[in-house]
């Protein structure tokens, strides 16, 4: 026989946002268990790049842009408690970070991008657009070549790792149930609980978080929803070792805490396909030797291909989709970890969606919603 | 502390330079087994933690070998090869970006 434990809420999906949420749902004392696949379940969480940033997001949904700068500013209270509470260091670091922009044109478009983001915020919002010298003076390894960067000091980085396995084991040190090889294969809804079939058993919940990144749209179809979100694959290169180079982030290549760099990415609509394809790696070489030359020198030991979790505009989605039943995905899961600790979590746990958080709906992107802003 | 097997046969003598010093390996040598043969310690320090360390697994998957070679630094020496005259150098701790920090 199957056991039936009773649970508050269950979270289906345990990759960083699932995992964050059934954190803050402990936090907040709510009897919380975290269902999750096996070791070799697709994961965005662990083949991601580790940006914390916060410039030019909303260009497609302005509450967005808020979002991102909230997310920004409670990081650091995220960092410091997993430190105190788990021990581990996440290794944040928040020194402002820059978006290089190879050609004049690419230079021309961003600025016309963060104008409009900047435009659209409510609070000021500080960003510079820097020509070639400017932005050699910020980051002297950036060659020549480089046209220009949009700068912001709102930008940084943490491990994203380690921040995985911080989340992990404060969900479990806060009382909460971890279980892993329980991947849920049918939802059924009965009176007021949620009833869940999983590879290791049922449970039923009164309450459940729809947190599986892409495993999400198989859920929604339990419920009879569509769930507009799909895979775009990223590759990501990782280098040898090296001593600490960069005074501030780069997004396309940024240095670990432990001295390798990232060189990252493309956006590659290939469905669910995770390898990594020498034509793309190559770009990706070609492109960072002209961002950083002294690259030149140095070798690159692993590359990686992740799927990102991608909505239209690219923007998270928080609603209560069916009476009691949240979902929750963004393709921003690190920069946005500390408001699903803190917030997103508390409206799970009381049920009222706050201010800030309400432009997220799926409605915005039914055919005749009026609040869409494009 | 390592001694060469008697049953290997001889191919032939070169010698390479560890940090400047000579060293007599056999043709047919890894680097690594030139270095550990030549009793060289620390064989290398880690990068971060500077811990000593030394070749590991001799197949290629540990990165525990570490060296520069001929000037170029991260090098896995138990799958390259002696060569006469080759300039070995141990990696006591992160390798170097020298010679291109601006
Ligand atoms: C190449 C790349 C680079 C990125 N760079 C950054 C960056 O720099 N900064 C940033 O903030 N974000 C970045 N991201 C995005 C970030 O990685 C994701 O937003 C985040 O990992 C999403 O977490 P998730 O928990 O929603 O999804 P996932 O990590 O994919 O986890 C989904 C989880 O749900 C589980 N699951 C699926 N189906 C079921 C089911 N039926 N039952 C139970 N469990 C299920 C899976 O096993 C998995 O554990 C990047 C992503 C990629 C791909
Ligand atoms: S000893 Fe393990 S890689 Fe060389």
């Amino acid at each position: 026989m199957p056991m039936q434990p009773e649970c508050d809420v269950a979270v289906i999906g345990g990759g960083l946002v699932g995992v964050a949420i059934a954190c803050g749902l402990r936090l907040a004392g709510v009897n919380t268990v975290l269902l999750d696949e096996g070791d070799a379940a697709i994961r965005a969480s662990r083949g991601n790049f580790g940006l914390v940033w916060v410039q030019g997001k909303g260009d497609l949904l302005a509450p967005y842009t808020p979002w991102a700068r909230e997310a920004g500013r409670v990081w650091p209270e995220l960092a410091r408690w997993l430190k105190e509470f788990t021990g581990l260091d996440v290794g944040l670091e928040q020194p402002g970070g820059v978006f290089l922009c190879m050609t004049e044109d690419d230079l021309a478009a961003r600025a016309a991008q963060m104008a409009r983001v900047a435009e659209q915020s409510a609070e000021p919002y500080e960003y510079e657009m820097v020509d070639s010298r400017r932005l050699r003076e910020l980051v002297p390894q950036v060659g020549p070549k480089v046209a220009g960067a949009s700068y912001s000091a709102y930008d940084g980085q943490a491990n994203p790792i380690r921040l995985f396995r911080a989340l992990h084991r404060a969900f479990v040190q806060l009382g909460g149930r971890y279980a892993p090889n329980a991947g849920v294969t049918a939802i059924e809804r009965r009176s007021s609980a949620y009833r869940l079939k999983t590879a290791d058993g049922e449970w039923t919940a009164n309450r459940i978080v729809l947190a599986s990144g892409l495993g999400n749209v198989g859920l929604g179809e339990q419920l009879g929803i569509s769930i507009p979100v799909k895979p775009m694959r990223g590759q990501i290169m990782v280098t040898e070792r090296l001593p600490q180079l960069f005074p501030l982030v780069m997004e396309q290549i940024r240095q670990t805490d432990d001295g390798t760099l990232l060189i990252g990415t493309s956006w590659e609509d290939v469905g669910f396909d995770l390898s990594t394809s020498y034509g793309t790696t190559r770009r990706i070489a070609r492109n960072a030797l002209d961002f950083v030359p002294m690259l030149r020198s140095v070798s690159v030991v692993r590359s990686w291909a992740a799927l990102r979790i991608l909505t239209p505009d690219a923007s998270p989605i928080y609603d209560e989709i069916a009476p009691g039943a949240f979902l929750v995905t963004c393709h921003s899961g690190v920069s946005l970890a500390g408001n699903h600790v803190f917030a997103t979590a508390r409206w799970i746990a009381d049920g009222r969606i706050p201010q800030n958080m309400r432009a997220f709906s799926r409605a915005r992107f039914e055919p005749n919603h009026q609040e869409r802003v494009a | 502390m390592f001694k060469r097997h008697n049953n290997i046969a001889d191919a032939g003598r070169v010698e390479i330079m560890v940090d400047g010093r000579p060293v007599a390996a056999r043709t047919g040598d890894t680097v690594a087994a030139a270095l550990l043969l030549a009793d060289v310690a620390p064989y290398r320090l880690t990068a971060l933690d500077r811990e000593p360390r030394a070749p590991f697994c001799l197949m290629g998957v540990c990165f525990d070998c570490l060296v520069t070679i001929d000037g170029l630094a991260n090098r896995q020496a138990c799958l390259i090869e002696v060569r006469n005259g080759m300039r070995v150098e141990r990696q006591l701790g992160l390798r170097e970006l020298t010679e291109l920090t601006p």
